[in-house]
């Protein structure tokens, strides 16, 4: 219980963070206006993030998984890139359908990639999403060179950044989030058993295929509702899972939601520090996520070779 | 007849070693030369050159920090201008080609144009012409006007992408009436949070990429002096004004109008 309410007090402490930093001081009309819309903002995307971390990480057991690595962000953000070149309002139901579409897609087919390899391997996996999510970065800079007028707006998303969200997509991106999330919840046990390898899983009566299936659709409904929100950000889904995973344990029933608000405080306090390190100059998020979950990721693999010699 | 045939051929000299072959690496720079009457030694010119629409229709040789330098070099130019900034090689690896270079300074003010519309003039052989298109184009924006500069919110591109003191297009905003609220920034280019933005309440806002329903769909946008006052500007020419060339200077006058009214 203790280290639940340490993560809730990281949480508190984001939002106030966010909420209380800036050059206007605590304005109240600022604070209600301009930082709490932002501060909903990034816990919806960090939250997302998580929780698409946790179940990408559980589901295909393996440690490096997120929807960064796997591709699934570069699909959702090449499909939100695509309909803003032919002009789809990030409002409608078609951008929204499109992004997961991306999303799917891309992680899908690094999975499909990795398998051809024969026994699914970390190393594989890894392998597989850096060709798709390349693929998919030069496609979106192609786009971006081709649509010169906007290329620079565009950049700006693909970089990963909450300068303006929009109420009515965040009032849709924050509701599929807690959707996913509820749904996911709704099925730990069988996250749990999926840990335990396809045929342990499958000798407690879980069909591996199926849930397989099901939480890669919940994962990147929650990463393309993300995207859309705040363009490319990475490293959250990563980093989250790794770090309350030494609060709560293994177990999915708590993981889910502990990587849910460790995401949220972590992206949250990211985009506020980027908003104020170097005011009155903005660092998008995305880049500080960056620069802080790319040693992460290096110490990940350093941590994982270490564990094998 | 022997006359005659002496006068074409010296004609024809005199043209053949009139007729430069030029490549301009910068949509600036290219304006420039068709504003000198030297559009016709243009032999190519960049991806992004499409002013005036003659240029368009040259030759092109790529973007201008990595131009095509087989193109440039096949275009056998006498003479190359390209930007001098730090860290630009393309000048280095056409001189190394034996291809003559001229590489223009940054401009971070709006005399630094005029300076660069002489350097050209003089490259291509129009000392003259530069002259009078400097005395033609300070004309247009000669001083600030009288009175107190508006304080002026200048958004390049969406997103807060604004610029700082550093820039030509500060010192063009200074130059029509008004006072950049982001020119106290040792800076060129960057992305201001839209809360000092607020917080610096500009009473005009200059939009080059977003329409004024997007800006002011923005929080708290309707609390702005500019806003209040119906003083967001989107009619201005985005390559006109962020070009460190020729059409700048009518732009200026066109901005100082709109700022301070008929003058």
């Amino acid at each position: 219980m203790g280290k639940i309410s340490l993560l809730l007090g990281a949480l508190a402490a984001a939002c106030l963070f966010s909420l209380a930093a800036g050059p206007a001081g605590l304005a109240p009309d600022i604070i209600w206006n301009l930082r709490l819309p932002r501060t909903l903002a990034a816990l919806a995307v960090g939250a997302g993030l998580g929780l698409a971390g946790a179940m990408f990480q559980g589901v295909l057991k393996n440690p490096l998984a997120d929807p960064y690595i796997l591709g699934t962000s570069a699909g959702a953000t090449a499909a939100a890139v695509l309909c803003f070149l032919a002009g789809v309002e990030r409002t409608s139901p078609v951008f929204f359908l499109a992004v997961f579409a991306g999303a799917f897609g891309a992680t899908f087919l690094s999975y499909w990639l990795a398998r051809l390899a024969g026994r699914l391997s970390d190393a594989a996996l890894v392998l597989a999403g850096v060709a798709v999510s390349a693929f998919l970065s030069a496609l979106v800079m192609l786009a971006l060179t081709a649509a010169r007028e906007r290329s620079f707006s565009l950049f700006y998303f693909v970089l990963g950044g909450l300068y303006s969200a929009e109420p009515g997509v965040l009032a849709v991106s924050a509701l599929i989030i807690a959707a996913c999330g509820a749904l996911a919840m709704a099925r730990w046990r069988a996250l749990d058993a999926m840990a335990l390898g396809a045929e342990g899983a499958y000798h407690l009566g879980v069909s591996p295929e199926r849930e397989r299936a099901l939480f890669f659709v919940f994962a990147c409904a929650a990463t393309s509702a993300a995207v859309a929100l705040g363009g490319t950000i990475g490293f959250v889904g990563l980093m989250t899972p790794h770090i309350v995973r030494l609060l709560t344990g293994p177990s999915a029933r708590s993981l889910l939601p502990a990587a849910a608000l460790g995401g949220a405080a972590l992206l949250t306090a990211a985009d506020a520090a980027g908003r104020t390190l170097f005011s009155p100059a903005e660092i998008p998020a995305g880049v500080v996520m960056a620069l802080a979950g790319a040693p992460f990721f290096m110490w990940l693999l350093w941590r994982g070779a270490r564990g094998r010699a | 007849m022997a006359k005659l045939l002496a006068a074409v051929l010296l004609l024809c000299c005199a043209v053949q070693a009139r007729a430069l072959r030029a490549v301009s690496l910068l949509p600036s720079y290219t304006e420039i030369i068709f504003e000198l009457g030297a559009g016709s030694d243009l032999v190519g010119v960049s991806n992004f050159c499409n002013w005036p629409p003659e240029a368009g229709r040259l030759e092109k040789t790529g973007d201008y920090l990595r131009p095509n330098i087989e193109k440039v070099y096949a275009l056998e130019p006498d003479v190359v201008f390209t930007g001098a900034w730090a860290g630009a090689s393309t000048g280095k690896q056409l001189s190394a080609l034996g291809i003559k270079v001229v590489a223009l300074p940054e401009e971070k003010s709006v005399a630094d144009i005029l300076n660069t519309v002489r350097l050209i003039a003089a490259a291509l052989g129009r000392k003259k012409e530069g002259e009078a298109l400097a005395r033609k184009l300070s004309a247009l924006a000669p001083r600030p006007p009288a009175g107190e500069p508006v304080k002026l919110y200048i958004e390049v591109d969406a997103g807060g992408w604004t610029t700082g003191g550093l820039s030509f297009i500060s010192d063009a905003a200074r130059l029509a009436g008004g006072r950049n609220v982001f020119g106290g920034e040792r800076r060129g280019f960057f992305q201001a949070t839209w809360e000092e933005t607020l917080l610096l309440d500009p009473e005009a806002a200059l939009l080059f990429s977003v329409t004024e329903r997007e800006f002011l769909s923005r929080p708290m946008a309707g609390t702005l002096a500019a806003v209040k006052a119906g003083r967001v500007i989107t009619s201005l020419d985005r390559d006109a004004f962020t070009r460190p060339g020729p059409r700048l200077f009518g732009e200026i006058a066109r901005l100082r109008s709109l700022l301070h009214g008929k003058n």
